[in-house]
């Protein structure tokens, strides 16, 4: 519990920088979006498709420093020779910045929908879901990202957290479009229903000459991200709990 | 309260830190370890604080083993090991905070610790952030957060090295109220101060043990019948040199 309140603590700059940086970003999008008299619905899907891009870069800067904060910092000499449990340390860490983590994404989606109600009049369809997925793939990069963080450093983890969220596009695009491979082990693929729940009907699964011929199912989708977050934090206590302070 | 080393070794890579060394100390009262520097002292003190994991034999800490119970060992033992520092952009106070929080104290006995500790180490203000702390002023600070609890094994690494005289004065003053009541295993170069304040003595060079006893009888054994550091002087230049 204390280490939970610290990691609020230690982190509340970071946040608070975070939450601005995506206001501006939401800002600048909804002002061009009006001012060039987007239809509506191209701007719930240009939305839609940022989102998981967004997500990823948050998430890669409020947690890539999950390995350093006490293996590296002098105070992990003091901190990690408390009568605390490793595991209860990481969870403390992790859940504290998990929950900041979703306060920038709650930004994010709350000025969609005023920015969307204001100019046309409509909320994005499917939002709820979409948040909620948001929030769940969140979790999972956050997760992922402090495991790459604790096992190669902070610098590897910033480096593979905005790499994998700025390139996803890239990547689904040569393992879809020009490998025809379903890349189910890719978190981003995960990722793109957070835009698809907003459409109805749900898109469909494998559309054979689409620029992504894949989608994944909802279900899909919820099993990867769960499967990465279990994953990404079994190894990353394990690691977390054998790590000497050399 | 009682520590313990069985067999104790630790290997980084080919490099043999710690070889075979096994002792048993008993509180309370305080035990110098002392060693030239890349003896081994720090890296027994951060097996006994499971900050590493012997690559053989067993650390014991009022008889549980470290690496199996490390949590419940912990409770007994304060450590201060090395340089360590507050966090950078932590406030003094919210770093004792967190400590006092994992030592499991309520928010009352926390505040009235830190403040007890404030004015015993002359922290001064409270709300400065580590970053901006001199060195010894983060050396003070880390001593107050290993005497945020009352533990009965305080394992102290060098403690007054970094300090100006007035610093050291206060430290000392501290280590010798706590080896009253606890055992304390500090290590040291300093022979005037070991002197001053131990009871007994351990001898380490190149991760081997080589003699521990008590300051009396390793004087009047090794130290050519002078009294004090001088005696002490001339029984680790015999010991650590092989003489
Ligand atoms: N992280 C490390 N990696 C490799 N060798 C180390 C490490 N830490 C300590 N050593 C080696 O272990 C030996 C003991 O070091 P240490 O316990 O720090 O000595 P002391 O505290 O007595 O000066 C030295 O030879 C040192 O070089
Ligand atoms: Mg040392």
């Amino acid at each position: 519990m204390a280490l939970f309140k610290n990691q609020l603590k230690l982190m509340r700059a970071a946040a608070i920088s975070v939450s601005v940086l995506v206001a501006l970003v939401t800002g600048m999008m909804i002002y061009s979006a009006s001012s060039n008299l987007i239809p509506a619905s191209s701007f719930f899907s240009s939305y839609a498709l940022i989102l998981p891009i967004l997500v990823g870069v948050i998430a890669t800067l409020m947690c890539g420093d999950m390995g350093t904060r006490d293996f590296y910092y002098p105070a992990g000499l003091i901190v990690l020779a408390q009568p605390v449990k490793r595991w209860v340390a990481f969870m403390a860490r992790f859940s504290a910045s998990a929950i900041l983590a979703i306060v920038p994404l709650t930004i994010l989606f709350v000025s969609a929908a005023v920015g969307s109600n204001y100019f046309y009049g409509a909320t994005m369809p499917g939002m709820l879901a979409s948040f909620a997925v948001a929030v769940l793939y969140m979790l999972s990069f956050i997760a992922f990202i402090a495991f790459i963080s604790i096992v190669a450093g902070e610098g590897a983890a910033l480096t593979t957290g905005i790499l994998i969220s700025v390139m996803a596009v890239l990547f689904l695009l040569v393992l879809e479009h020009f490998y025809g491979i379903e890349p189910w082990f890719f978190l981003p693929y995960a990722g793109m229903s957070i835009g698809a729940v907003t459409s109805t009907p749900y898109p469909t699964h494998f559309v054979p000459n689409g620029i992504f011929p894949y989608t994944p199912y909802l279900s899909e989708a919820i099993e990867i991200m769960v499967g990465y977050t279990a994953l990404s934090l079994a190894s990353a206590i394990w690691f977390y709990s054998r790590r000497e302070v050399l | 309260m009682d520590i313990e080393a069985i067999n104790l070794t630790k290997r980084f890579g080919n490099r043999v830190a710690l070889d075979n060394v096994s002792f048993r100390f008993s509180g309370p009262g305080a035990i110098g370890y002392l060693g030239p520097n890349g003896a081994g002292k720090t890296t027994t003190l951060k097996i006994f604080s499971h900050l590493l994991r012997p690559t053989y034999g067993k650390a014991l800490i009022n008889g549980i083993d470290v690496a199996d119970g490390y949590a419940k060992a912990l409770e007994s033992v304060s450590a201060l090991v090395e340089t360590p520092e507050p966090y950078p952009k932590l406030s003094i106070k919210d770093f004792l905070t967190l400590i006092g929080g994992m030592r499991g104290l309520s928010r009352e006995e926390t505040t009235s610790r830190i403040a007890e500790l404030k004015e015993k180490l002359s922290l001064e203000d409270l709300a400065v952030q580590g970053a901006k702390l001199s060195k010894g002023h983060k050396q003070r600070v880390a001593l107050a957060a290993t005497l945020m609890s009352d533990t009965d094994i305080m394992l102290l690494d060098e403690p007054t090295a970094g300090l100006d005289p007035a610093e050291t004065y206060d430290v000392k003053k501290i280590i010798k109220e706590l080896k009253r009541t606890r055992l304390v295993l500090m290590s040291s170069h300093l022979l005037d101060e070991v002197t001053e304040l131990c009871d007994s003595v351990a001898f380490i060079n190149k991760g081997r043990l080589l003699l521990t006893d008590t300051v009396k009888n390793v004087t009047n054994k090794f130290g050519k019948g002078k009294a004090g550091s001088a005696g002490l002087e001339d029984a680790y230049l015999k010991i650590i040199k092989g003489g």
